[in-house]
C-alpha cells in the first residue's frame, strides 16, 4: 500500500512539475536565473545537511 | 585471458557502431529540419501544411518530456537488464539489409516531407491520402531504426515487458498535455486578476492610480510627475513565479520524502502558489511606486526582474521552514532538539559566503540599472560571513604556493584570450564613475577590488572547490585533503563554474584549472591562492587599462 501510495504521489507530483514546466519554461527570463537557482540549490544543499543521520 | 580480447573487441565494435548509426539517425532527422527551416525562412512554419504540429508543439514536448520521464522512473530497476540483453542480441545481429531498407524508407519520408512542403495545397492530388502516406513511412522509418540496432525479436520482448510502464507513461504524456491545455487557458483571466489586485494595493498608498483594461495597463499620475505605467501581460501574470514554486515543492517533497508527513504536505502546493501570486501582484505594484515616486530605470532594470526571484527564494525559505517546524508535516519533531551533525556546520561554513553574495547581488541588482553602486555592501556582507565562519576553515601554513599562483596566472591570460571586452559596458563604468565625486569614485574602486581580489575568490572556491567538489565525488568534507579524483565532480563542478561567469567555456576551463589547483595538495587553500592571483591580476589590468568590462 505504502509502495503504491508513493509511486502515485510521485506520479501526481511529476505531473503537476511538467505540466507547470511545459507551460512557463519558454518565457522565463534567463538572465538572473543562474543566481536565483544557485541560491536554491543552495538552500536545499544546507538543509539535505543538516537532515543527514549522524 | 585468451577468450576475454576478442570479446572486449567485440563489444568495442558493437558499441562503435551502435554510436554510427545513432549519428546516422540523427544527421536524417537533422537534414528533414535544417531543410524545413530553410525553405520557409524560420517562422513561416505557421502558414504552411506542418501549422497544426508547429502550433502544438508545446503540447507534444510536454508529451514528450513527461512520457520519457514517467517511463525512466518506472521502469529504472529493469533497465540494466534491458541494455545486458540488448547488447547481447546486437552482437551477433546482421543488420544491412534493415538499414538498406530504413534508407529506402527515409528517402521516401523526406520525399514527401518536401514534396507536402511545396505543393501542398495547390496541387490536388496531394490530399488526405499522401498526409497518411507520410504518417506510414514517418513510423516505418522510425520502427526500422530500431530494427537496425537490434533484431525484432530482442524489441517483441522489450514491448511485451514494459507494455505496463509504457501504457502509464503514455497517459501521464496525455494528461500532462491536458493540464497544459487547461493552464493555458487560464492566461487572460489570470492577468486579470493580477492587474485589479496591483492596483488595489497600489490605491492603498497612491491617490492618482489608473487602469486601461483593454490594454492591460497601470500607472500612477501625480502633479508635477511624468506618468508612469506599465503593461502587465501573461508573463507579468505571475505564472512563472507558481511554476518555479511548484517544481521547487516537487524536488524539495521527492528529496525529503523519508521526513514528510504524506498527504499532508500536498496542502503546501496550493499554498505556496497562492503566496507567489499575491508576491508577485506586491511586485507589479512596488515597481509602478518606484518608477513614478523614485526612478523608472531602476524601477524597470533593477527591480523589475530581481523582485520576481527574491520573492521566490522569500516563498521557498518559508515553506521549508514550515515543514519542518509544523508537526503536521513533518516526522522529524523529536529529532530536531538534537544538535546538527558536524558535516552540517562544515557545510554551512562552506556554502553560507557564496550564498550571501548571491543574495546580497540579487538586492543590489534590485535597487540599481546597470550599474551596481551598491557593490561595496557585498563586500561587507560577504566578509562578515566569512569572519563568522573563519575559525572552522583551518587553512594550513605556508599559505603561498608557487604551483597555485601560476595555474591563476595562465588562467588570467587564457580568460584575457578567450573573453572579449565589452565596449557597451566599459562606457557605463566611465560615465557613472565620471559623474559622481573623485572620493565617491575612489571608495568604490577600493571596494571593488576587495571585492574582486579576496571576498568573490574565498566565496566562490569555498563552495565550488570546497562543497560541490567534495560532495559530487561522495567525500567528507575536509577543507585539508582532498577527495578522490573523479570525472563526474571534476567536470561537473567546473561547468557550474562556468556556468556562473556568463562566459562559460572560459569560465568552465577557468574552473578545471582552479580544481586542479585543490587536487594537487588537497588544500582548497591552493584553489582560493589560484583565484585570487586571476582575479587580481585582471583588477590590476582593469585598472591599468580601464577596460571596466573586465570586472
Amino acid at each position: 500500500m505504502n509502495k503504491l501510495f508513493s509511486v502515485v504521489s510521485v506520479s501526481v507530483l511529476a505531473l503537476i512539475s511538467s505540466s507547470a514546466y511545459a507551460v512557463a519554461v519558454p518565457e522565463i527570463d534567463g538572465s538572473n536565473a543562474a543566481i536565483g537557482i544557485g541560491l536554491t540549490v543552495g538552500v536545499l544543499a544546507l538543509v539535505k545537511e543538516y537532515c543527514r543521520k549522524k | 585471458m585468451t577468450t576475454a580480447a576478442p570479446d572486449r573487441r567485440t563489444t568495442s565494435w558493437l558499441i562503435v557502431r551502435i554510436g554510427i548509426l545513432l549519428l546516422l539517425f540523427i544527421l536524417q532527422i537533422e537534414i528533414v529540419e535544417i531543410s524545413l527551416r530553410k525553405y520557409f525562412h524560420q517562422g513561416n512554419l505557421h502558414d504552411s501544411v506542418w501549422s497544426p504540429i508547429v502550433g502544438s508543439q508545446r503540447y507534444i514536448f510536454s508529451f514528450i518530456f513527461v512520457f520519457l520521464a514517467a517511463f525512466l522512473v518506472i521502469a529504472r530497476v529493469r533497465l540494466v537488464e534491458h541494455a545486458r540483453e540488448f547488447l547481447l542480441s546486437a552482437r551477433q545481429y546482421r543488420w544491412s539489409w534493415q538499414l538498406f531498407f530504413q534508407l529506402i524508407s527515409y528517402i521516401g519520408f523526406a520525399f514527401l516531407t518536401w514534396l507536402l512542403s511545396t505543393r501542398y495545397p495547390e496541387s490536388a492530388f496531394l490530399g488526405i491520402t499522401t498526409l497518411l502516406l507520410w504518417g506510414v513511412l514517418l513510423f516505418s522509418t522510425a520502427g526500422l531504426m530500431l530494427t537496425t540496432l537490434a533484431p525484432v525479436v530482442y524489441w517483441r520482448q522489450f514491448f511485451s515487458a514494459e507494455k505496463s510502464s509504457l501504457l502509464v507513461a503514455s497517459l501521464a504524456g496525455l494528461m500532462t498535455m491536458l493540464a497544459t491545455y487547461f493552464l493555458m487557458q487560464s492566461w487572460p483571466s489570470m492577468v486579470e486578476m493580477t492587474l485589479h489586485f496591483s492596483e488595489y494595493l497600489l490605491r492603498l498608498v497612491y491617490s492618482g492610480v489608473f487602469v486601461i483594461p483593454d490594454t492591460s495597463t497601470l500607472g500612477i499620475v501625480q502633479p508635477g510627475i511624468p506618468q508612469f505605467d506599465v503593461q502587465v501581460t501573461r508573463d507579468c501574470a505571475g505564472y512563472e513565479g507558481m511554476t518555479l514554486i511548484t517544481v521547487f515543492l516537487a524536488l524539495y517533497l521527492w528529496l525529503f520524502k523519508e521526513d514528510l508527513r504524506f498527504p499532508m504536505v500536498f496542502l503546501l502546493f496550493p499554498v505556496g502558489i497562492v503566496a507567489m501570486w499575491l508576491f508577485n501582484s506586491l511586485r507589479i505594484a512596488v515597481l509602478v511606486g518606484i518608477g513614478s515616486s523614485y526612478s523608472p530605470e531602476i524601477a524597470i532594470a533593477g527591480f523589475h526582474s530581481n523582485a520576481g526571484w527574491i520573492a521566490f527564494i522569500l516563498v521557498s525559505l518559508g515553506l521549508i521552514a514550515v515543514m519542518h517546524r509544523v508537526p503536521v508535516f513533518t516526522k522529524r519533531q523529536r529529532q530536531a532538539q538534537q544538535a546538527p551533525p558536524v558535516s552540517a556546520k562544515t557545510a554551512s561554513a562552506l556554502l553560507l559566503p557564496m550564498m550571501v553574495l548571491l543574495a546580497a547581488t540579487l538586492l543590489t541588482s534590485a535597487a540599481s540599472s546597470g550599474f551596481d553602486w551598491f557593490y561595496p555592501l557585498k563586500v561587507i556582507a560577504t566578509a562578515t560571513v566569512l569572519g563568522v565562519f573563519w575559525k572552522s576553515y583551518a587553512f594550513c601554513r605556508p599559505y603561498l604556493n608557487v604551483e597555485a599562483i601560476g595555474i591563476g596566472i595562465a588562467i588570467f591570460f587564457l580568460w584575457m584570450w578567450m573573453v572579449p571586452a565589452d565596449a557597451e559596458k566599459t562606457l557605463l563604468y566611465s560615465e557613472e564613475l565620471g559623474s559622481v565625486a573623485p572620493w565617491l569614485a575612489l571608495v568604490w574602486l577600493v571596494f571593488r577590488c576587495i571585492g574582486s581580489a579576496i571576498t568573490v575568490p574565498l566565496a566562490e572556491e569555498l563552495a565550488f572547490r570546497g562543497y560541490i567538489l567534495s560532495r559530487l565525488s561522495n567525500a567528507e568534507l575536509k577543507m585539508n585533503m582532498a577527495p578522490a579524483f573523479s570525472w563526474l565532480a571534476f567536470l561537473a563542478s567546473s561547468l557550474l563554474f562556468g556556468i556562473f561567469h556568463g562566459a562559460w567555456i572560459a569560465g568552465t576551463i577557468a574552473g578545471m584549472g582552479y580544481a586542479l589547483a585543490r587536487y594537487r595538495r588537497g588544500r582548497v587553500s591552493d584553489a582560493i591562492l589560484a583565484h585570487m592571483t586571476t582575479n587580481a591580476l585582471l583588477s590590476a589590468y582593469v585598472l591599468m587599462t580601464q577596460q571596466w568590462s573586465y570586472w
